[in-house]
């Protein structure tokens, strides 16, 4: 096991002494060299459990639970120790590359910082390791491509380029937050491809944020699905697309578009979370009296498909 | 599509060109784009037309033309009007310091003069054909979710009955619940009112199932067009081809 957590609350303090849940006590973990995909719609706490783990939430955040890397609860360190992690152990792709990036400097270098940094290459010995890289990252005349700047490439192209800032220090864990999101389907399916081969390549670890089952379905292993800050099923990719548990999977899937089958329409209430009681209570269409009152707790389809759900036996 | 053919189209463009001067910018020399490079298309009168093709290809642009928001750098245009656009991000495309009530009731105010009372029974009904309660009316689109401001301007879109509505990736920034209920929502509508639909999107998974034609673009030209449901299953132009092979497809087969 490579990280894990360890019942992680998160909430936020908001305006007039408000707290805000966004995390309501997750846990899971990561095995080494494997693709875990977190799934969910806007707002179920996707963002934010992935920034919990490289200490990155503002200062508004307040966080319990365990983080636990390499024996380590990373939620214990403090910024000093963590920037020895971020980049170099645990590194993260953002969704939106512009934000990644420094409009000012040059691609190649922005790549080399990392490398200098971490382990101190002289800028001769962090070039050619980045040019390497860039080549390897299917960016063409890599040579030239080093002393050009952000605006110089296309979406894809710059993606790329975070994507290289990512890996180039050979983490053992990479979070990816929705990086194909803002690309067309095209560059989605070379972003998709090329990080299946780097983590397979380098034996790395990643959690994959997305809120599409398509994209679960092309690159991930396992697949955890969260509404509303909890996680609600977990399993084997296949195994959940085609044997989903728990009612909010079953729906998402029946709304995936397919070439040839009707769109289900879906009514989607904005009633706030219950505090007791399941997420999903609201709109589930097969709920029953104690889905009021406690949280589900998870129950275990086979080893490694469990489900958080009173009703699954009324439910396939 | 011969069965479209008879009638007269209530769009015709013939060799669209369109080149972007752009502004010198900190870093370099200023270039010019060629965004569209003879672009010919015709829509008829209750026709859905899927608009997909790779970023850049020109697809927002041939929109903005064809809704008259751009001119062309040349060539010739015919549009049946009213016609409307609906753009892809609904949250910069309300205006923010307007009320829903006059937000959904402009373009009818832009051709004609209405009435206090009237204004105010237009844009309860309005808001009404797109599922949303009267009380919405008072409020700020930041007062709503990014599915309800979508709906609010499909109310816009509609409030003069276009012959045409244009509709720029109206669904990609949005849940797949709400994407459906959108969806659902602008097809009721096309049974209803017949208007032809530009319909520009990613998501060929989702087009084909409604596009009665799919219109294939790369670097400001059409490469294919056809039925959408024979273009997608048996593409003919290479490109077509590979950016159908894109699709992630490998959940169909789970979850068939
Ligand atoms: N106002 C503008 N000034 C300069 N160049 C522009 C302008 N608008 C668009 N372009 C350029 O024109 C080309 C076509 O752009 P357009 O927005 O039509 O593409 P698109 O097919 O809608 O792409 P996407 O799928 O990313 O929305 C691109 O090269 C784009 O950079
Ligand atoms: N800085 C913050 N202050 C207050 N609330 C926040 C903050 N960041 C995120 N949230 C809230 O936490 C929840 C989860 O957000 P996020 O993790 O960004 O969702 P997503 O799954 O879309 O990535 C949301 O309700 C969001 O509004
Ligand atoms: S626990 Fe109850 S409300 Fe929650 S998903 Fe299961 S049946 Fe529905
Ligand atoms: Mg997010
Ligand atoms: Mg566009």
């Amino acid at each position: 096991m490579l990280l894990s957590l360890e019942d992680l609350k998160i909430s936020f303090r908001v305006n007039g002494g408000i707290t805000k849940e966004a995390l309501r006590g997750v846990s899971f973990s990561v095995f080494e060299g494997e693709i875990y995909c977190l799934l969910g719609e806007s707002g179920s706490g996707k963002s934010v459990l992935l920034k919990s783990i490289l200490g990155l939430l503002p200062p508004n955040a307040e966080v319990s639970g365990r983080v636990i890397f390499d024996g380590k609860n990373l939620l214990e360190l403090s910024q000093k120790e963590l920037s020895r992690f971020r980049g170099s152990r645990i590194s993260m792709i953002f969704q939106e590359p512009m934000t990644a990036l420094n409009p000012t400097m040059k691609v190649g270098e922005q790549v080399a910082e990392v490398l200098r940094f971490h382990f101190g290459l002289s800028t001769k010995e962090a070039e050619k390791k980045v040019v390497a890289l860039l080549a390897e990252l299917g960016i063409p005349e890599p040579e030239h491509r080093y002393h050009q700047y952000p605006h110089n490439f296309s979406g894809g192209m710059r993606q790329r380029i975070v994507i290289a800032m990512a890996v180039v220090a050979n983490p053992e864990l990479i979070l990816a937050d929705e990086p194909t999101t803002a690309l067309d389907v095209t560059v989605q399916s070379q972003i998709l491809h090329l990080l299946k081969v780097l983590v397979a390549r380098r034996g790395a670890s990643m959690i994959f944020v997305t809120h599409d089952f398509s994209v679960v379905a092309e690159i991930g292993d396992r697949v955890g699905v969260m509404y509303r800050g909890v996680l609600v099923e977990e399993g084997r990719v296949e195994e959940v697309l085609r044997f989903p548990k728990h009612p909010y999977t079953k729906a998402l899937i029946e709304a995936i578009p397919v070439p040839g089958r009707p769109l289900v329409s879906f009514s989607v209430p904005k009633e706030n979370v219950p505090t007791e009681g399941c997420p999903y209570v609201v709109r589930c269409p097969v709920k029953i009296g104690k889905c009021f009152e406690s949280m589900p707790d998870f129950v275990y389809v086979d080893s490694t498909h469990r489900v958080r759900c009173f009703n699954i036996d009324n439910f396939s | 599509m011969s069965g479209y053919g008879r009638t007269e189209p209530v769009v015709s463009v013939e060799n669209l060109h369109k080149v972007y001067k752009s502004k010198r910018t900190p870093f370099g020399r200023p270039v010019s784009v060629k965004a569209l490079k003879g672009i010919s298309l015709k829509v008829y009168p209750g026709e859905i037309v899927g608009i997909v093709g790779e970023s850049g290809s020109g697809k927002t642009t041939l929109a903005k033309i064809i809704a008259g928001i751009e001119s062309p750098t040349k060539g010739r245009i015919f549009v049946k009007k009213p016609i409307q656009m609906v753009f892809q991000d609904p949250f910069s495309s309300l205006n923010p310091r307007m009320k829903v009530k006059d937000i959904v009731v402009e373009p009818v105010e832009a051709t004609r003069k209405i009435q206090k009372h009237q204004r105010f029974k237009l844009a309860t009904e309005l808001l009404k054909k797109v599922g949303l309660d009267e009380d919405a009316l008072e409020k700020y689109p930041h007062e709503f979710s990014g599915g309800q401001r979508q709906r609010i301007a499909i109310a816009r879109a509609i409030s003069i009955d276009p012959q045409v509505l244009i509709l720029d990736e109206p669904t990609s920034s949005l849940d797949v619940f709400v994407q459906a209920q959108i969806i659902n929502l602008l097809l009721e509508i096309h049974k209803r009112t017949e208007a032809a639909y530009l319909f520009i999107t990613h998501n060929i998974p989702l087009v084909i199932n409604f596009a009665h034609r799919l219109v294939v673009m790369k670097d400001g030209e059409i490469v294919e067009e056809g039925n959408a449901w024979e273009t997608y299953n048996t593409p003919k132009h290479p490109y077509t081809e590979n950016l159908i092979s894109s699709v992630p497809s490998k959940i169909f087969s789970l979850i068939g």
